[in-house]
């Protein structure tokens, strides 16, 4: 029961940093209604400048959440640039396009710059906590509270400032918005910047979790956001946090009967399900990504 | 009087709340024109949509030549002998015009990838089929002479003419226009009512939503008045052009010219 | 360039001859440089994969990033059989097609209503469970050790065992595919192909089955890849699932973006400059893929047609005279 219990935890623990990604995510594919492909490798960048904050800066963990959170929201503004600035209502195939060529460089272009080994993250916290025979990390603890915090943020964010009032209203109908006197190009920029920053923020945690940060890593993870914001529903935030966990628990429990090698077969599976059986999701809106 | 072609009963289609089409029976009779008109958002596409099986139909039936034909996948409609054009005009914009019609002949052929690798004799007759009846159709249209141009380079009013060439390709016995004359001036839209009458002329029963009036009224045998999804009125052009609950639907919209 | 191109249209059959002949020629010219040889064969090999991606994401509008998938699926197809059963490269080479073909109805079923990116990254894991399932199939596939010893390929009795035969073999490979494609899409299944990607519900409304349709596209693209595959196997004597990783798959998809999706010159293009530019600028092997990146953006903000697409990826439009040549493939 124990070894169930364990499972369950460390599963929302996991989660907790796909539920992070998958919020980024579905802030940009599903809020602001753009395709990306770069999702992935904004994670890993974010993962590599925490990294080198704890390595080479030698600060603390919250100094290397903010780096990643900053060096993911630079690169956000990069590919708003490239990617969407010059086709602001798509199609969706251009979009596509452009994010997959500025998602191959920055994987290749990462294993150039950034070397194509392995590179070993310090541990944070390294305690933990014993709670009925479950042993909990305070590392998990940690990035369950980061989590909530940048959450409780993005809600606060979205209902009380006025950026983020306009932000729901171009999510709803961008020429209506245009028309009511709101800059969608900025709130295009601003929105995309924060879903990257999201993003970069798990990359941190992911490094830190796994002790490892890899050049190659984006490919997993960005399959992973997608799953997950997917599985809770592209159209909702709360929707794409409940799909991280879940797909936490479920690669959790998945890895006690396959092999580690198959650990991404299981989000590619869940996510095929999930668009076979219910496209919209757990909580999303109908009908957003058929003919 | 000729025999009932399409028929609906009851027909409805609701989105949540909303009564998109609330419950219309209707009955086009074979080889007339048969006009449904209404004010903005009384239903009427949406209505064709139901009847060529694009969107769900939540209560009531679709009757094709006495045959019950609700729910029918969209892909199957053409077969037995439905076509349409659209509002917006839905045309393969980056193919020739005369590619645009040889894809209307799609389901009165029937070469596949063997023979059209092998090019066997059935493949060139398909294909001269497919051509000679292509070019006839841009004729009777009045497209011919823009047969080898890309679609997306017409002008608007020949590519609502190629989208009918299109749809006569199918060699439809019920042909649905949806507003043939949108955005067109007042000689197109006489040639659009000739090509009409020609179309009906050949033995064809012919659907059309417009909102001329004008053109609806002088073009049709049988008119069916839609009013936010309600059917309000059925009958000739005379009928109809003195119906009160037609006048006081239409009171405060603009009437067309 | 203009000029070029019209000139060309407009001479269809002779320029096809020129280029026939050109590529008779060439290996006689280089016999002797087996650097240049196996560029040559690269190029050729590129073109039919790069053809067979362009069938499915420049004719029917779905978007295929798995192509590395059946091209794997086709070398391993006929490494096995080789190796295994024996069988000679003249058969193998059907038979990959045909499983690769197979696998793809596999993927294209349950996601036959996808679009976009859904649809591209289902290709995309597709691609990696075949990768992985091969890599860990050990008693099948002999997993990371990967399958040698694939003999040459005879050509009534005569082994081709040298660049130069492999050359001529590819290019007879190239040539078939080019053929079927030609005439595939300039009938009615290609007209439907074409008119899904124009327009899935007015294709629909045509009588187009068209889920069935891109089901068909998918087998048939892949094929080709499939095909490519058995030869990359005999050419090489050894596979390896290492080889066809998704990066090989980006390779690809961007020889058929920045050479031009939606006519049968672009991936030729597309194939060419991808093979040729990386070998001329040796020193620049490590940034291939970051090269092949920027191509892609270069093109989509410069010139998203492509260098030679055509259809809706065309932004020059074609005067209204008779037919040019290669009909909806132009």
């Amino acid at each position: 029961m124990n070894y169930y219990l364990q499972t369950l935890v460390d599963g929302i623990a996991q989660g907790s940093i796909y539920a992070l990604m998958a919020i980024g995510f579905a802030m940009i594919m599903g809020i602001l209604g753009l395709v990306t492909f770069t999702h992935g490798e904004v994670i890993m960048i974010g993962a590599f400048a925490g990294f080198y904050a704890l390595t080479f800066l030698k600060t603390g963990i919250f100094v290397a959440l903010v780096a990643g959170f900053a060096a993911a929201w630079i690169l956000g503004l990069v590919i708003e640039l490239i990617c969407y600035r010059r086709w602001p209502k798509g199609p969706d195939e251009t979009w596509l396009i452009t994010t997959i060529g500025v998602s191959t460089v920055l994987k290749s272009g990462a294993q150039i710059v950034l070397g194509t080994e392995q590179q070993l993250v310090p541990d944070v916290y390294t305690g933990f906590w014993t709670l009925g025979g479950v042993r909990i990390l305070h590392i998990q603890v940690f990035m369950l509270v980061v989590l909530f915090i940048l959450s409780a943020g993005l809600w606060l964010f979205l209902k009380k400032t006025r950026t983020g009032l306009e932000l729901k209203a171009v999510s709803m109908d961008k020429t209506a918005a245009a028309l009511l006197g709101v800059d969608v190009r900025r709130i295009l920029v601003i929105g995309n910047a924060i879903g990257c920053a999201l993003c970069g923020v798990s990359g941190v945690l992911l490094g830190v979790y796994y002790n490892s940060v890899h050049a190659v890593m984006g490919g997993s993870a960005g399959l992973k956001s997608f799953a997950s914001a997917v599985l809770g529903g592209l159209t909702s935030i709360p929707g794409a946090a409940i799909g991280g966990i879940l797909l936490g628990i479920f690669e959790n429990v998945g890895v006690l009967f396959f092999s580690s090698g198959w650990r991404d077969v299981i989000a590619f599976l869940i996510l095929i399900a999930v668009l076979l059986v219910r496209p919209s999701g757990l909580l999303g809106r109908k009908g957003a990504e058929k003919v | 009087m000729s025999d009932v072609i399409l028929e609906t009963r009851a027909l409805s289609k609701h989105f949540g709340g909303l009564k998109a089409v609330d419950s219309v029976d209707m009955s086009v009779r074979e080889g007339t024109i048969h006009g449904i008109i209404g004010p903005n958002g009384a239903g009427k596409t949406t209505f064709f949509n139901l009847l060529t099986g694009l969107i769900e139909v939540t209560r009531g039936a679709v009757l094709f030549g006495g045959r019950d034909i609700t729910g029918i996948p969209p892909e199957r409609v053409a077969g037995i002998g439905m076509s349409r054009t659209f509002q917006n005009i839905k045309l393969f914009r980056f193919m020739t015009v005369l590619d645009n019609v040889k894809v209307g002949f799609h389901t009165r052929t029937k070469t596949g990838l063997l023979g059209a690798v092998v090019r066997n004799a059935a493949f060139r007759a398909d294909e001269a089929f497919v051509t000679g009846q292509g070019l006839e159709l841009l004729d009777f249209v009045g497209l011919r002479k823009q047969a080898y141009n890309l679609a997306a380079n017409l002008s608007y009013g020949t590519q609502r003419r190629l989208e009918i060439a299109r749809a006569l390709a199918t060699d439809p016995k019920v042909l649905l226009l949806d507003e043939p004359a949108a955005g067109m001036n007042p000689s197109e839209k006489s040639e659009v009512m000739e090509l009409i009458r020609k179309i009906s002329s050949l033995g064809r029963t012919i659907v059309v939503i417009e909102h001329d009036m004008k053109l609806i009224m002088n073009l049709c045998d049988v008119i069916t008045v839609l009013n936010q999804g309600l059917k309000i009125c059925e009958g000739t052009p005379a009928e109809v052009r003195n119906d009160p609950d037609v006048i006081s639907a239409y009171l405060g919209h603009a009437r067309g010219a | 360039m203009k000029t070029l191109v019209r000139m060309v249209q407009r001479h269809g059959t002779l320029s096809m001859l020129c280029a026939a002949g050109v590529l008779l020629a060439v290996p006689f010219l280089i016999r002797g440089n087996d650097y240049l040889l196996r560029i040559a064969i690269n190029i050729l090999l590129y073109s039919v994969l790069a053809t067979s991606l362009n069938m499915i994401n420049g004719y029917s509008g779905q978007f295929n990033i798995g192509q590395a998938g059946f091209y794997c699926i086709g070398a391993y197809t006929a490494a096995i059989l080789a190796t295994r059963y024996g069988v000679g490269f003249w058969l193998a080479l059907p038979a990959s097609g045909l499983i690769a073909a197979l696998s793809s109805v596999l993927l294209g079923i349950p996601t036959a209503r996808l679009r976009g990116i859904f649809l591209a990254i289902c290709t995309l894991g597709f691609s990696e469970i075949v990768r992985l399932t091969i890599l860990n199939w050990i008693e099948f596939t002999r997993g990371p050790m990967g399958i040698p010893g694939i003999p040459f390929p005879t050509f009534f009795g005569y082994e081709i065992s040298s660049n130069f035969g492999f050359y001529f073999l590819i290019l007879t490979i190239a040539a078939v595919t080019l053929f079927v494609c030609h005439r595939v899409l300039n009938s009615r299944i290609g007209r439907a192909w074409i008119a899904i990607r124009e327009d899935e519900l007015a294709a629909k409304s045509m009588g187009i089955p068209t889920t069935r349709y891109k089901i068909y596209n998918l087998a048939f693209g892949t094929f080709w890849a499939g095909a490519a595959g058995c030869f990359y196997a005999y050419l090489s004597s050894y596979v390896s699932a290492d080889s066809f990783t998704l990066d090989e798959g980006f390779a690809i998809l961007c020889m058929v973006l920045v050479g031009g999706p939606g006519s049968l010159i672009g991936p030729l293009v597309g194939a060419f400059f991808l093979v040729v530019l990386p070998e001329m600028f040796r020193f620049l092997a490590e940034y291939r893929l970051v090269i092949f990146g920027l191509a892609i953006l270069v093109t989509m903000h410069v010139r998203p047609q492509g260098i030679a697409g055509g259809g809706v990826f065309a932004a020059i439009a074609p005067d209204s005279e008779e037919p040019a040549g290669k009909g909806a493939a132009s």
